[in-house]
């Protein structure tokens, strides 16, 4: 059900990207993200829940690069244990527009901080995160910028002691960008 | 991370020569011959066990944006319970469809078809025959006359050569390179 819901946001951001390509959006801009991994979890078939991460950007464009801080709140939903484990990621973004302004890409890297607690880490502890959104489509809408990232790539470590905390998802990101 | 790593950075380096590009023909038939690997698949789950490299070709026709198209790929699957060993996996056979846009910058694709198993597994046999979906979301396109050069940073490949209570579902995030000779 996940993958079909995945497919069609998919086929509708493809039927949409051209339609209106985003203005000229160099200078500072202001952006939310939110990110869902459908499928990540689907490899052998298992029915855990993915993440939800949603946050925002502040930063400044050039004609092709941009840079950017970038802050968000990413749960890990477990149905499991019925539970919703946490973590605040804080850290520097840098993206790349190409094909005239209409696709981007962008690599962020920083710190993953736990506001949960396990047996073996207590909330607080702090470890990376690093995000790769190798390609995603941008366009126009209601006069400022949308971009939809098909597939993107996010490892969080926010316990790199002992035995690592590590969670690595694919998802798929919608954001929405003011020029400010 | 060294595959993020290097995705990244050929991302950047290919991106720059999209300057280059040009824009496709109205129409025109097509063979392509494309490499794909998915190293960081199985990650979520943090294991290696569904590294797979896969080769194969496709023949279509292209009309202004749309494409379509029969691809043939060979997905081998590594293995790594015992010994690391290259299986021989499974043989897609698909008719898909492909949309290119931005001034031919971009292509997006879907094919739908059947796998088949090419060697024995505990549970099935060589020659078991099921579902095969492999869908391309956003992937870069540059043209330089009849030659073209597509990669999809990531996309989705589902094998499913068997159904039923022992069913095989293979579902991976692959990267790809595609060359294209066209008319």
């Amino acid at each position: 059900m996940r993958t079909w819901i995945f497919v069609t946001i998919l086929s509708l951001a493809s039927a949409t990207a051209h339609a209106s390509p985003p203005k000229d959006t160099s200078g500072a801009f202001v952006r939310s993200n939110i990110g869902l991994s459908f499928i990540s979890e689907r490899i052998y078939g298992q029915q855990r829940w993915g993440t939800i991460g949603y946050g925002a950007q502040l930063g400044v464009r050039g004609e092709v690069f941009d840079a950017s801080l970038l802050a968000e709140h990413s749960l890990w939903p477990n149905s499991i244990e019925a539970s919703f484990p946490n973590v605040f990621n804080l850290g520097l973004a840098v993206g790349f527009l190409s094909a005239e302004s209409e696709l981007r890409s962008s690599l962020a890297a920083g710190i993953s901080v736990m506001l949960f607690s396990t047996v073996l880490e207590s909330r607080g502890t702090t470890g990376i995160f690093t995000d790769f959104n190798p390609i995603a489509w941008r366009f126009e809408v209601w006069g400022h910028t949308a971009e939809i990232a098909p597939l993107a790539f996010q490892l969080m470590i926010p316990s790199l002691d002992g035995i690592p905390l590590v969670r690595i998802v694919y998802r798929t990101m919608l954001s929405y960008e003011w020029s400010l | 991370m060294r595959y993020a790593l290097f995705m990244a950075v050929f991302s950047c380096f290919l991106t720059v020569g999209s300057a280059h590009a040009e824009d496709p023909k109205d129409s025109s038939r097509f063979f392509q011959a494309e490499a794909g690997v998915s190293v960081l698949t199985d990650s979520p789950r943090s294991s290696n066990l569904a590294t797979s490299i896969s080769t194969g070709g496709r023949i279509g026709f292209r009309m202004d944006r749309w494409d379509v198209f029969l691809q043939l790929i060979n997905s081998r699957w590594i293995t790594s319970e015992t010994e690391v060993e290259i299986t021989p996996g499974v043989m897609v056979f698909a008719l898909g469809s492909g949309y290119t846009y931005l001034g031919g910058h971009a292509r997006s694709s879907l094919a739908v078809g059947t796998s088949t198993l090419l060697f024995d597994t505990v549970f099935h046999n060589t020659g078991q025959t099921g579902f095969a979906l492999d869908l391309r979301p956003l992937g870069w396109r540059w043209n330089w006359d009849v030659l073209a050069l597509e990669f999809h940073p990531l996309h989705l490949n589902l094998a499913m050569p068997a159904f039923g209570p022992n069913a095989l579902v293979r579902l991976q995030y692959q990267t790809s390179l595609v060359f294209e000779v066209g008319d």
